[in-house]
């Protein structure tokens, strides 16, 4: 036996043998206490109220539900703090990832204990990809250009992706689509959404820009069929 | 090493560990993020070791060597916030198997060192029954 596990043994706990303890529950945080998820609003279904899995994008901000579990207690006043504020930037409940790195985002009670922390890291974009929001909240990436009736609304989500892999976060990104007579760009809440109005017939492109990244979207407006030709069609 | 030798060797590291008294002991409650260190290292007849990776952060247990019981009235405090900050923590621990059936997961204090910046410094912990100090590199 060597004399790194024989001082480990000398360091067991002798008596209830306490190292069989375990940290219980099953929160993301690694204290097992808190859990971490995206801010969705309620009946949201285009919005991924998921853990915070992956990486932040550099330069995006991550307005995080935080949720506590403590048996017996409602959860103190919390704030939250950075390890590496160069990194993971805290303002209020607001998190801005500044740079490429990792941080420790703490769960700090309001006199100064830590309920829970999660490491997380951050990662610089490499592409804006754009998926279309179906009605029933399901997305599918829109590659190719998409052919649309005059006054059909399109909703799109852009997503920044860091070589493949999809980061967390919402980054400002500017939306526009030219030429504005044939469609037109509107708010949906959330500044990684819009929704497209095909508004006359014709060609437009749609392009989104979030940093040096940008997307662009081949939009091919038809005129709706008359109410006459949509009666022959059917017959 | 011979059978009379390693029974020679524990019972030394036992009784050096007894004359130790009852300074708190920590253990590492948290695993490192990938790729990343957070590691609470016991070396041989040294001070315990901390290396943190900067931004990381550790989540430490403290208890009494023989019991196993929490640390009572600890204090933890670092030479230099610069390098690694220590803040107190509030742990869930699973029942000791020795509590019996229905016994309830307790919450005891521990503390979290937080890598802050990188170099070294020393951290203190301070109880009832004694101090126990950790060296702390941050890379």
């Amino acid at each position: 036996m060597s004399s790194w596990s024989l001082n480990r043994l000398a360091r067991t706990p002798i008596l209830p043998i306490a190292l069989t303890w375990a940290i219980g529950g099953c929160g993301a945080g690694a204290l097992n206490s808190a859990v971490v998820a995206n801010d969705c609003k309620p009946g949201d279904k285009g919005c991924d109220a998921s853990l915070v899995n992956g990486p932040l994008a550099e330069g995006a901000t991550l307005d995080p539900r935080i949720s506590i579990d403590l048996p017996g207690s409602t959860t103190p006043a919390i704030h939250l703090e950075s390890a590496a504020p160069d990194v993971l930037f805290v303002e209020g409940d607001h998190v801005r990832a500044r740079a490429p790195g990792m941080s420790a985002l703490l769960f700090v009670t309001d006199d100064g204990t830590v309920i829970d922390f999660l490491h997380v890291f951050v990662k610089t974009p490499t592409r804006l990809s754009l998926d279309r929001i179906a009605a029933d909240g399901a997305t599918e990436s829109v590659t190719m250009s998409m052919d649309v009736l005059t006054g059909e609304l399109v909703r799109l989500r852009a997503t920044p992706l860091g070589d493949g892999q999809v980061l967390e976060g919402s980054l400002p990104i500017e939306w526009s689509v030219t030429p504005a007579s044939v469609a037109e760009v509107l708010s949906d809440g959330q500044a990684n959404k819009r929704r497209i109005l095909a508004k006359a017939p014709g060609a437009a492109v749609v392009t989104v820009k979030a940093g040096n990244l940008e997307s662009k979207l081949d939009l091919v407006v038809h005129a709706r069929p008359t109410g006459s030709l949509a009666l022959e069609v059917s017959r | 090493m011979s059978r009379q030798g390693r029974a020679l060797g524990l019972l030394l590291v036992a009784l050096a560990a007894a004359s130790t008294g009852c300074a708190p002991t920590l253990g590492a409650v948290t695993t490192p993020p990938p790729s990343k260190a957070a590691d609470l290292y016991h070396p041989a007849f040294d001070d315990d070791h901390i290396h943190l990776s900067k931004g990381a952060t550790l989540g430490l247990d403290c208890y009494d060597f023989w019991w196993g019981t929490p640390c009572q009235g600890a204090v933890i405090t670092s030479d230099d916030p610069t390098v690694a900050r220590v803040l107190p923590a509030y742990l869930k621990r699973a029942p000791s198997p020795w509590a019996g059936a229905g016994a309830s997961p307790q919450r005891e204090r521990g503390f979290v060192v937080i890598a802050t910046g990188p170099g070294e410094t020393t951290v203190h912990v301070r109880s009832e029954d004694g101090e126990s100090e950790v060296d702390v590199s941050v890379e």
